[in-house]
């Protein structure tokens, strides 16, 4: 099915390295930011914006707020009276929110769909949040009770991983030490100004504990508070907003192709089901291929970077060999020679990824769309691999329950 | 002290009752007994130290409805209103935020030329301000309040002396979203 162009026209994020509450901030005061951000960057009438949407996990829960598609409004009294819609997918709201954008205006329904992903995350601790987030398994059976869920079920990741291929734990290691030394580019990033290395990340210790399984502490990404703007808009919309600002069409990123899945939630019902396939999470592999076939990618190689959910390192390393890099359990072989790095033959998360630049649940989709926009668009500036032309992003919900690949180019 | 040439050098005297607190040995955290700026009483209740007759007394909540006012739009993002409340309120407490936050502002163009160099105009200061002190800089507030136009007349009213480089100085870059970070809610 041939579908229409769907450009981007940019965004804005916040500094992921702030705590908004400590600022004693509402997180309407996050989506102002964005907004008034986003039109900086993009030069939009902001009456031009025909719909928006939300992408946010637990507001209830977090920040004792539902109904925030309505507070998009609250942003700025011009947007009073567009439609604004509340999207949660748990940590691919980003991504879904964005789809939904799409298809809007693919249908040519609106020309201008303004996508917010936001969360507000320091307004608990660690414990209590850790909770919440098991909201994104399935609760009873894999969250309620338990002390921090979501390490727990990625670390068993590690171990279906050790279980039919063998890993060495040192890969892991690697892969927070390169996405912490990406962050340190990135102006944005939640750890740019931390200390990470190697022998640090690989040392099991009062610093750097077990948190379940094979997973430590340095394997995790971070409790963040942050929001993220992105300006979607068809090709007659597009083409205008080019003219007006002496820009050619061809000039602006665009979304080329995407691919979603929704996998069973439970973590082991997914790990059954695999058990007799290649790859260990196969709505995921699916979710790309989608992806790649949408978009005209042969493979991986016609990337020029991916940008992936590295929730956990053991994320990333999957992600690895379901991209395609490697056959499947041998992701350690493009960690081992560099291929991943930021200089390497395929970048993964020059931006620092989930683990560096922060993953404020229901924003991460959106930040990972707006940092393929900036690599594409060079201007990326300290963290703009050269050339890039193609960059993928994969968003997964849950423990990879919804599966969201996008490829965006020009 | 005498050694600094500053402008303002009288300005960072110790005003009287720190001196006086120290001769009374009220010393805050290193003399609970006789208590600081608070001084805990047996219950764990919390008393405040009056500095016109040096004695202590129960910590009461005032609250002031434009500074209420202006927390809120703080709270949600909205600080050219929170400075609209404190523009536009009547109240003695208002007119002195205004004060030295124009005093801020106008001490900070004095520095143009002599903290940094004048070719940088008061750029540099405002990194200075943010980065090092992690204050608003002295542009954002100018900004908030309406620009050179709405704050020379201010100074003049405050008969703060206004600075050749803020007389000189020509645009405001655009409000920078960013910059919500140096306003808390509290």
């Amino acid at each position: 099915m041939n579908q229409k162009p769907v450009y981007i026209l940019g965004g804005y994020q916040t500094d992921f390295a702030r705590n908004w509450s400590k600022e004693n901030k509402h997180i309407v005061a996050m989506i102002r930011e964005v907004l008034e951000g986003g039109i900086m960057e993009t030069l939009l009438p902001i009456e031009d914006i025909n719909a928006a949407f939300v992408a946010n996990f637990a507001g209830e829960l977090y920040v004792n707020q539902g109904l925030l598609g309505a507070f998009l409004v609250e942003a700025d009294s011009r947007l009073t009276g567009i439609p604004s819609t509340r999207v949660e997918a748990a940590c691919a709201s980003g991504s879904v929110a964005i789809l939904n954008a799409i298809a809007f205006i693919q249908a040519g329904i609106y020309d201008v769909v303004w996508v917010v992903g936001v969360e507000q995350m320091k307004t608990v601790g660690g414990q209590e949040g850790s909770k919440y987030l098991g909201r994104a398994a399935w609760y009873e059976k894999e969250a309620k009770d338990i002390d921090f869920p979501f390490p727990k079920l990625f670390g068993r990741l590690v171990d279906v991983y050790d279980k039919r291929y063998g890993i060495e734990t040192k890969y892991l290691a690697a892969i927070a030490e390169k996405n912490y030394a990406n962050a340190k580019r990135n102006p944005n990033a939640q750890t740019r100004n931390w200390y990470m290395s190697f022998d640090h990340a690989n040392t099991i210790g009062e610093y750097n504990r077990i948190l379940s399984g094979k997973l430590r502490l340095t394997d995790c990404s971070h409790v963040t508070d942050g929001a993220v703007s992105l300006f979607l808009a068809s090709s007659d919309y597009t083409k205008k907003h080019a003219k007006k600002h002496n820009k050619k069409l061809e000039s602006i990123p665009r979304i080329l192709g995407w691919g979603q899945t929704t996998a069973p939630v439970e973590f082991d019902k997914k790990i059954r089901e695999s058990e007799k396939d290649n790859y260990v999470l196969l709505y995921t592999r699916k979710a790309i291929l989608h992806a790649f076939k949408k978009s005209g990618v042969k493979n991986c190689w016609d990337l020029d970077l991916v940008e992936t959910h590295d929730c956990f390192t053991s994320a990333e390393y999957m992600a690895i060999d379901h991209f395609g890099l490697t056959a499947p359990g041998e992701s350690w072989k493009a960690i081992e020679n560099g291929v991943v790095n930021f200089n390497g033959k395929l970048p993964f998360n020059p931006s620092g990824g989930l683990i560096g630049v922060g993953h404020p649940v229901g924003a991460t989709g959106v930040r990972q769309i707006l940092d393929a926009f900036k690599q594409v668009n060079n201007t990326a500036k300290d963290y703009q691999i050269e050339n890039a032309r193609k960059v993928a992003t994969l968003n997964i919900g849950g423990s990879a329950t919804t599966n969201v690949c996008m490829i965006i180019g020009k | 002290m005498t050694h600094i040439v500053d402008g303002k050098s009288d300005e960072f005297m110790l005003p009287h009752f720190i001196n006086t607190m120290v001769e009374l040995g009220r010393l805050g955290n290193k003399t609970p007994d006789k208590g600081g700026f608070y001084k805990r009483k047996y219950d764990k209740s919390k008393t405040v130290l009056n500095i016109k007759s040096f004695t202590y007394a129960s910590v009461s909540c005032v609250k002031i409805p434009f500074v209420e006012q202006a927390k809120q739009y703080i709270r949600e993002g909205r600080y050219f209103d929170a400075f609209t409340e404190i523009k536009k309120s009547s109240e003695k407490k208002a007119d002195f935020i205004r004060k030295i936050l124009c005093s801020y502002v106008a001490y900070s163009f004095a520095c143009v030329g002599e903290v940094t160099h004048k070719k940088y105009g008061i750029e540099l200061i405002d990194k200075a301000m943010a980065y090092g002190f992690n204050w608003a800089p002295p542009t954002l507030i100018m900004q908030l309040f309406g620009g050179k136009k709405e704050i020379i007349p201010l100074l003049k009213h405050y008969s703060i002396e206004i600075p050749n480089s803020l007389l000189e100085f020509s645009e405001l870059p655009l409000f920078n979203p960013r910059h919500g970070i140096y306003f808390l809610a509290k």
